[in-house]
């Protein structure tokens, strides 16, 4: 982490290091980006086939249907 | 326990998120109010257009609460418009009393995460959030009810703590809260917390209601999946917040559905940790 990059920067890091096999983002615990990591992509594969299913119009993103908030 | 008036007076005691594969149970309790994904509702020609058995609910007079799961109100990125307008478009389909979101983000740079994501506990996360809440409240004729999400993630550069972050938030936007006490619980667990008095730090007068909720865990973190029974810990955090402050609880249950006699059981559970009338004499007529 650098003092100069941007909440977005971060976040956007954060995310390729969760989903996109990018690099864990300075400062964060390994152990716990793989492990939010795995759900975040058992989420996304669950949504996607949701997606397929319901032929989904395009401009809205696949339904998460059992999505823990 | 408060005297103070609900800050959403037409939600009753106890309710439940409304889910498709539960619908037939649902439509014999009770409920004070449920809650949908309000993804999991279609549009057609920008009109939301719930599923029979939710207009039904309605029909009868229970509130119903769109609760949103992809507005990443906690972006550094504007929310998307037409999000937004899915939102209000689902609260006037069900005539709901407010909307509610999490204070989370789930995309940046262009790719999704799947699920909700933690911000940092810092003054630049506050200003992204609250850019967002307005933008969203400017499109929205009821209230805004933000949620406190489950992690492991924890940002480095987080320098307020989970209170002073909240509260200011509240302070800033004037927004409610839906205040989890499952992923109260979840964080505390780990954490190595005592969830107790993470509760107890929290601000709680600006809650519309709270949310319960069972998980699993795993060999490294407890995870808030919705999937299991209420755990005790988390019944006796409705009783501690029940006691600060009159505000009304639901159960989310997303998965690895019970009979339905267990299924009364738990709320059972939830409405007496709240010290509440259950909403499942009926339906226990019915179904058992």
């Amino acid at each position: 982490m650098t003092g100069s990059d941007t909440l977005a920067q971060r976040q956007a890091a954060l995310v390729r290091a969760l989903v996109a096999d990018g690099p864990v983002p300075p400062g964060f615990d390994a152990a716990a980006v793989a492990a939010a990591g795995a759900v975040c992509r058992h989420k996304r594969d669950a949504h996607a086939r949701a997606g397929v299913q319901r032929r989904r119009p395009s401009n809205c993103s696949p339904t998460p249907t059992s999505v823990a908030t | 326990m408060s005297t103070a008036v609900r800050t959403v007076p037409a939600l009753g005691d106890v309710g439940l998120g409304w889910r498709s594969e539960i619908a037939g149970v649902i439509a014999d309790l009770r409920p004070g109010f449920c809650e949908v994904i309000a993804e999991s509702i279609p549009l057609r020609r920008r009109r939301a257009r719930p599923d029979p058995a939710l207009a039904e609910l309605v029909a009868r007079g229970v509130p119903v609460i769109p609760h949103g799961v992809a507005l990443s109100l906690g972006g550094a990125e504007p929310v998307q418009p037409a999000r937004v307008r899915r939102l209000a478009a689902c609260a006037a389909a069900l005539g709901s009393p407010l909307v509610s979101e999490h204070i989370a983000f789930v995309r940046a740079g262009g790719i999704e995460a799947g699920h909700l994501l933690p911000v940092p506990r810092t003054r630049a996360a506050l200003d992204a959030l609250a850019r967002n809440i307005e933008r969203t409240r400017a499109e929205l004729t009821v209230p805004l009810a933000v949620e406190n999400v489950a992690s492991f993630l924890e940002w480095p550069e987080s320098d307020l703590t989970e209170s002073e972050f909240l509260t200011e938030l509240v302070e800033r936007c004037g927004v409610l809260l839906v205040l989890d006490v499952a992923n109260v619980y979840a964080n505390a667990r780990n954490r190595g917390r005592d969830p107790h008095h993470e509760l107890a730090r929290l601000p709680v007068e600006q809650v519309a209601y709270s949310h319960v909720a069972g998980g699993h865990a795993g060999d490294d973190f407890y995870h808030d999946t919705h999937t299991a029974r209420t755990p005790r810990e988390v019944l006796d955090l409705v009783t501690a917040l029940r006691d600060r402050v009159d505000v009304p609880f639901m159960l989310e249950r997303d998965g690895r559905y019970p009979p339905a006699a267990e299924l009364f059981d738990e709320l059972d559970e939830i409405a007496e940790a709240a010290g509440a009338e259950p909403i499942t004499t009926r339906a226990r007529e019915v179904w058992t």
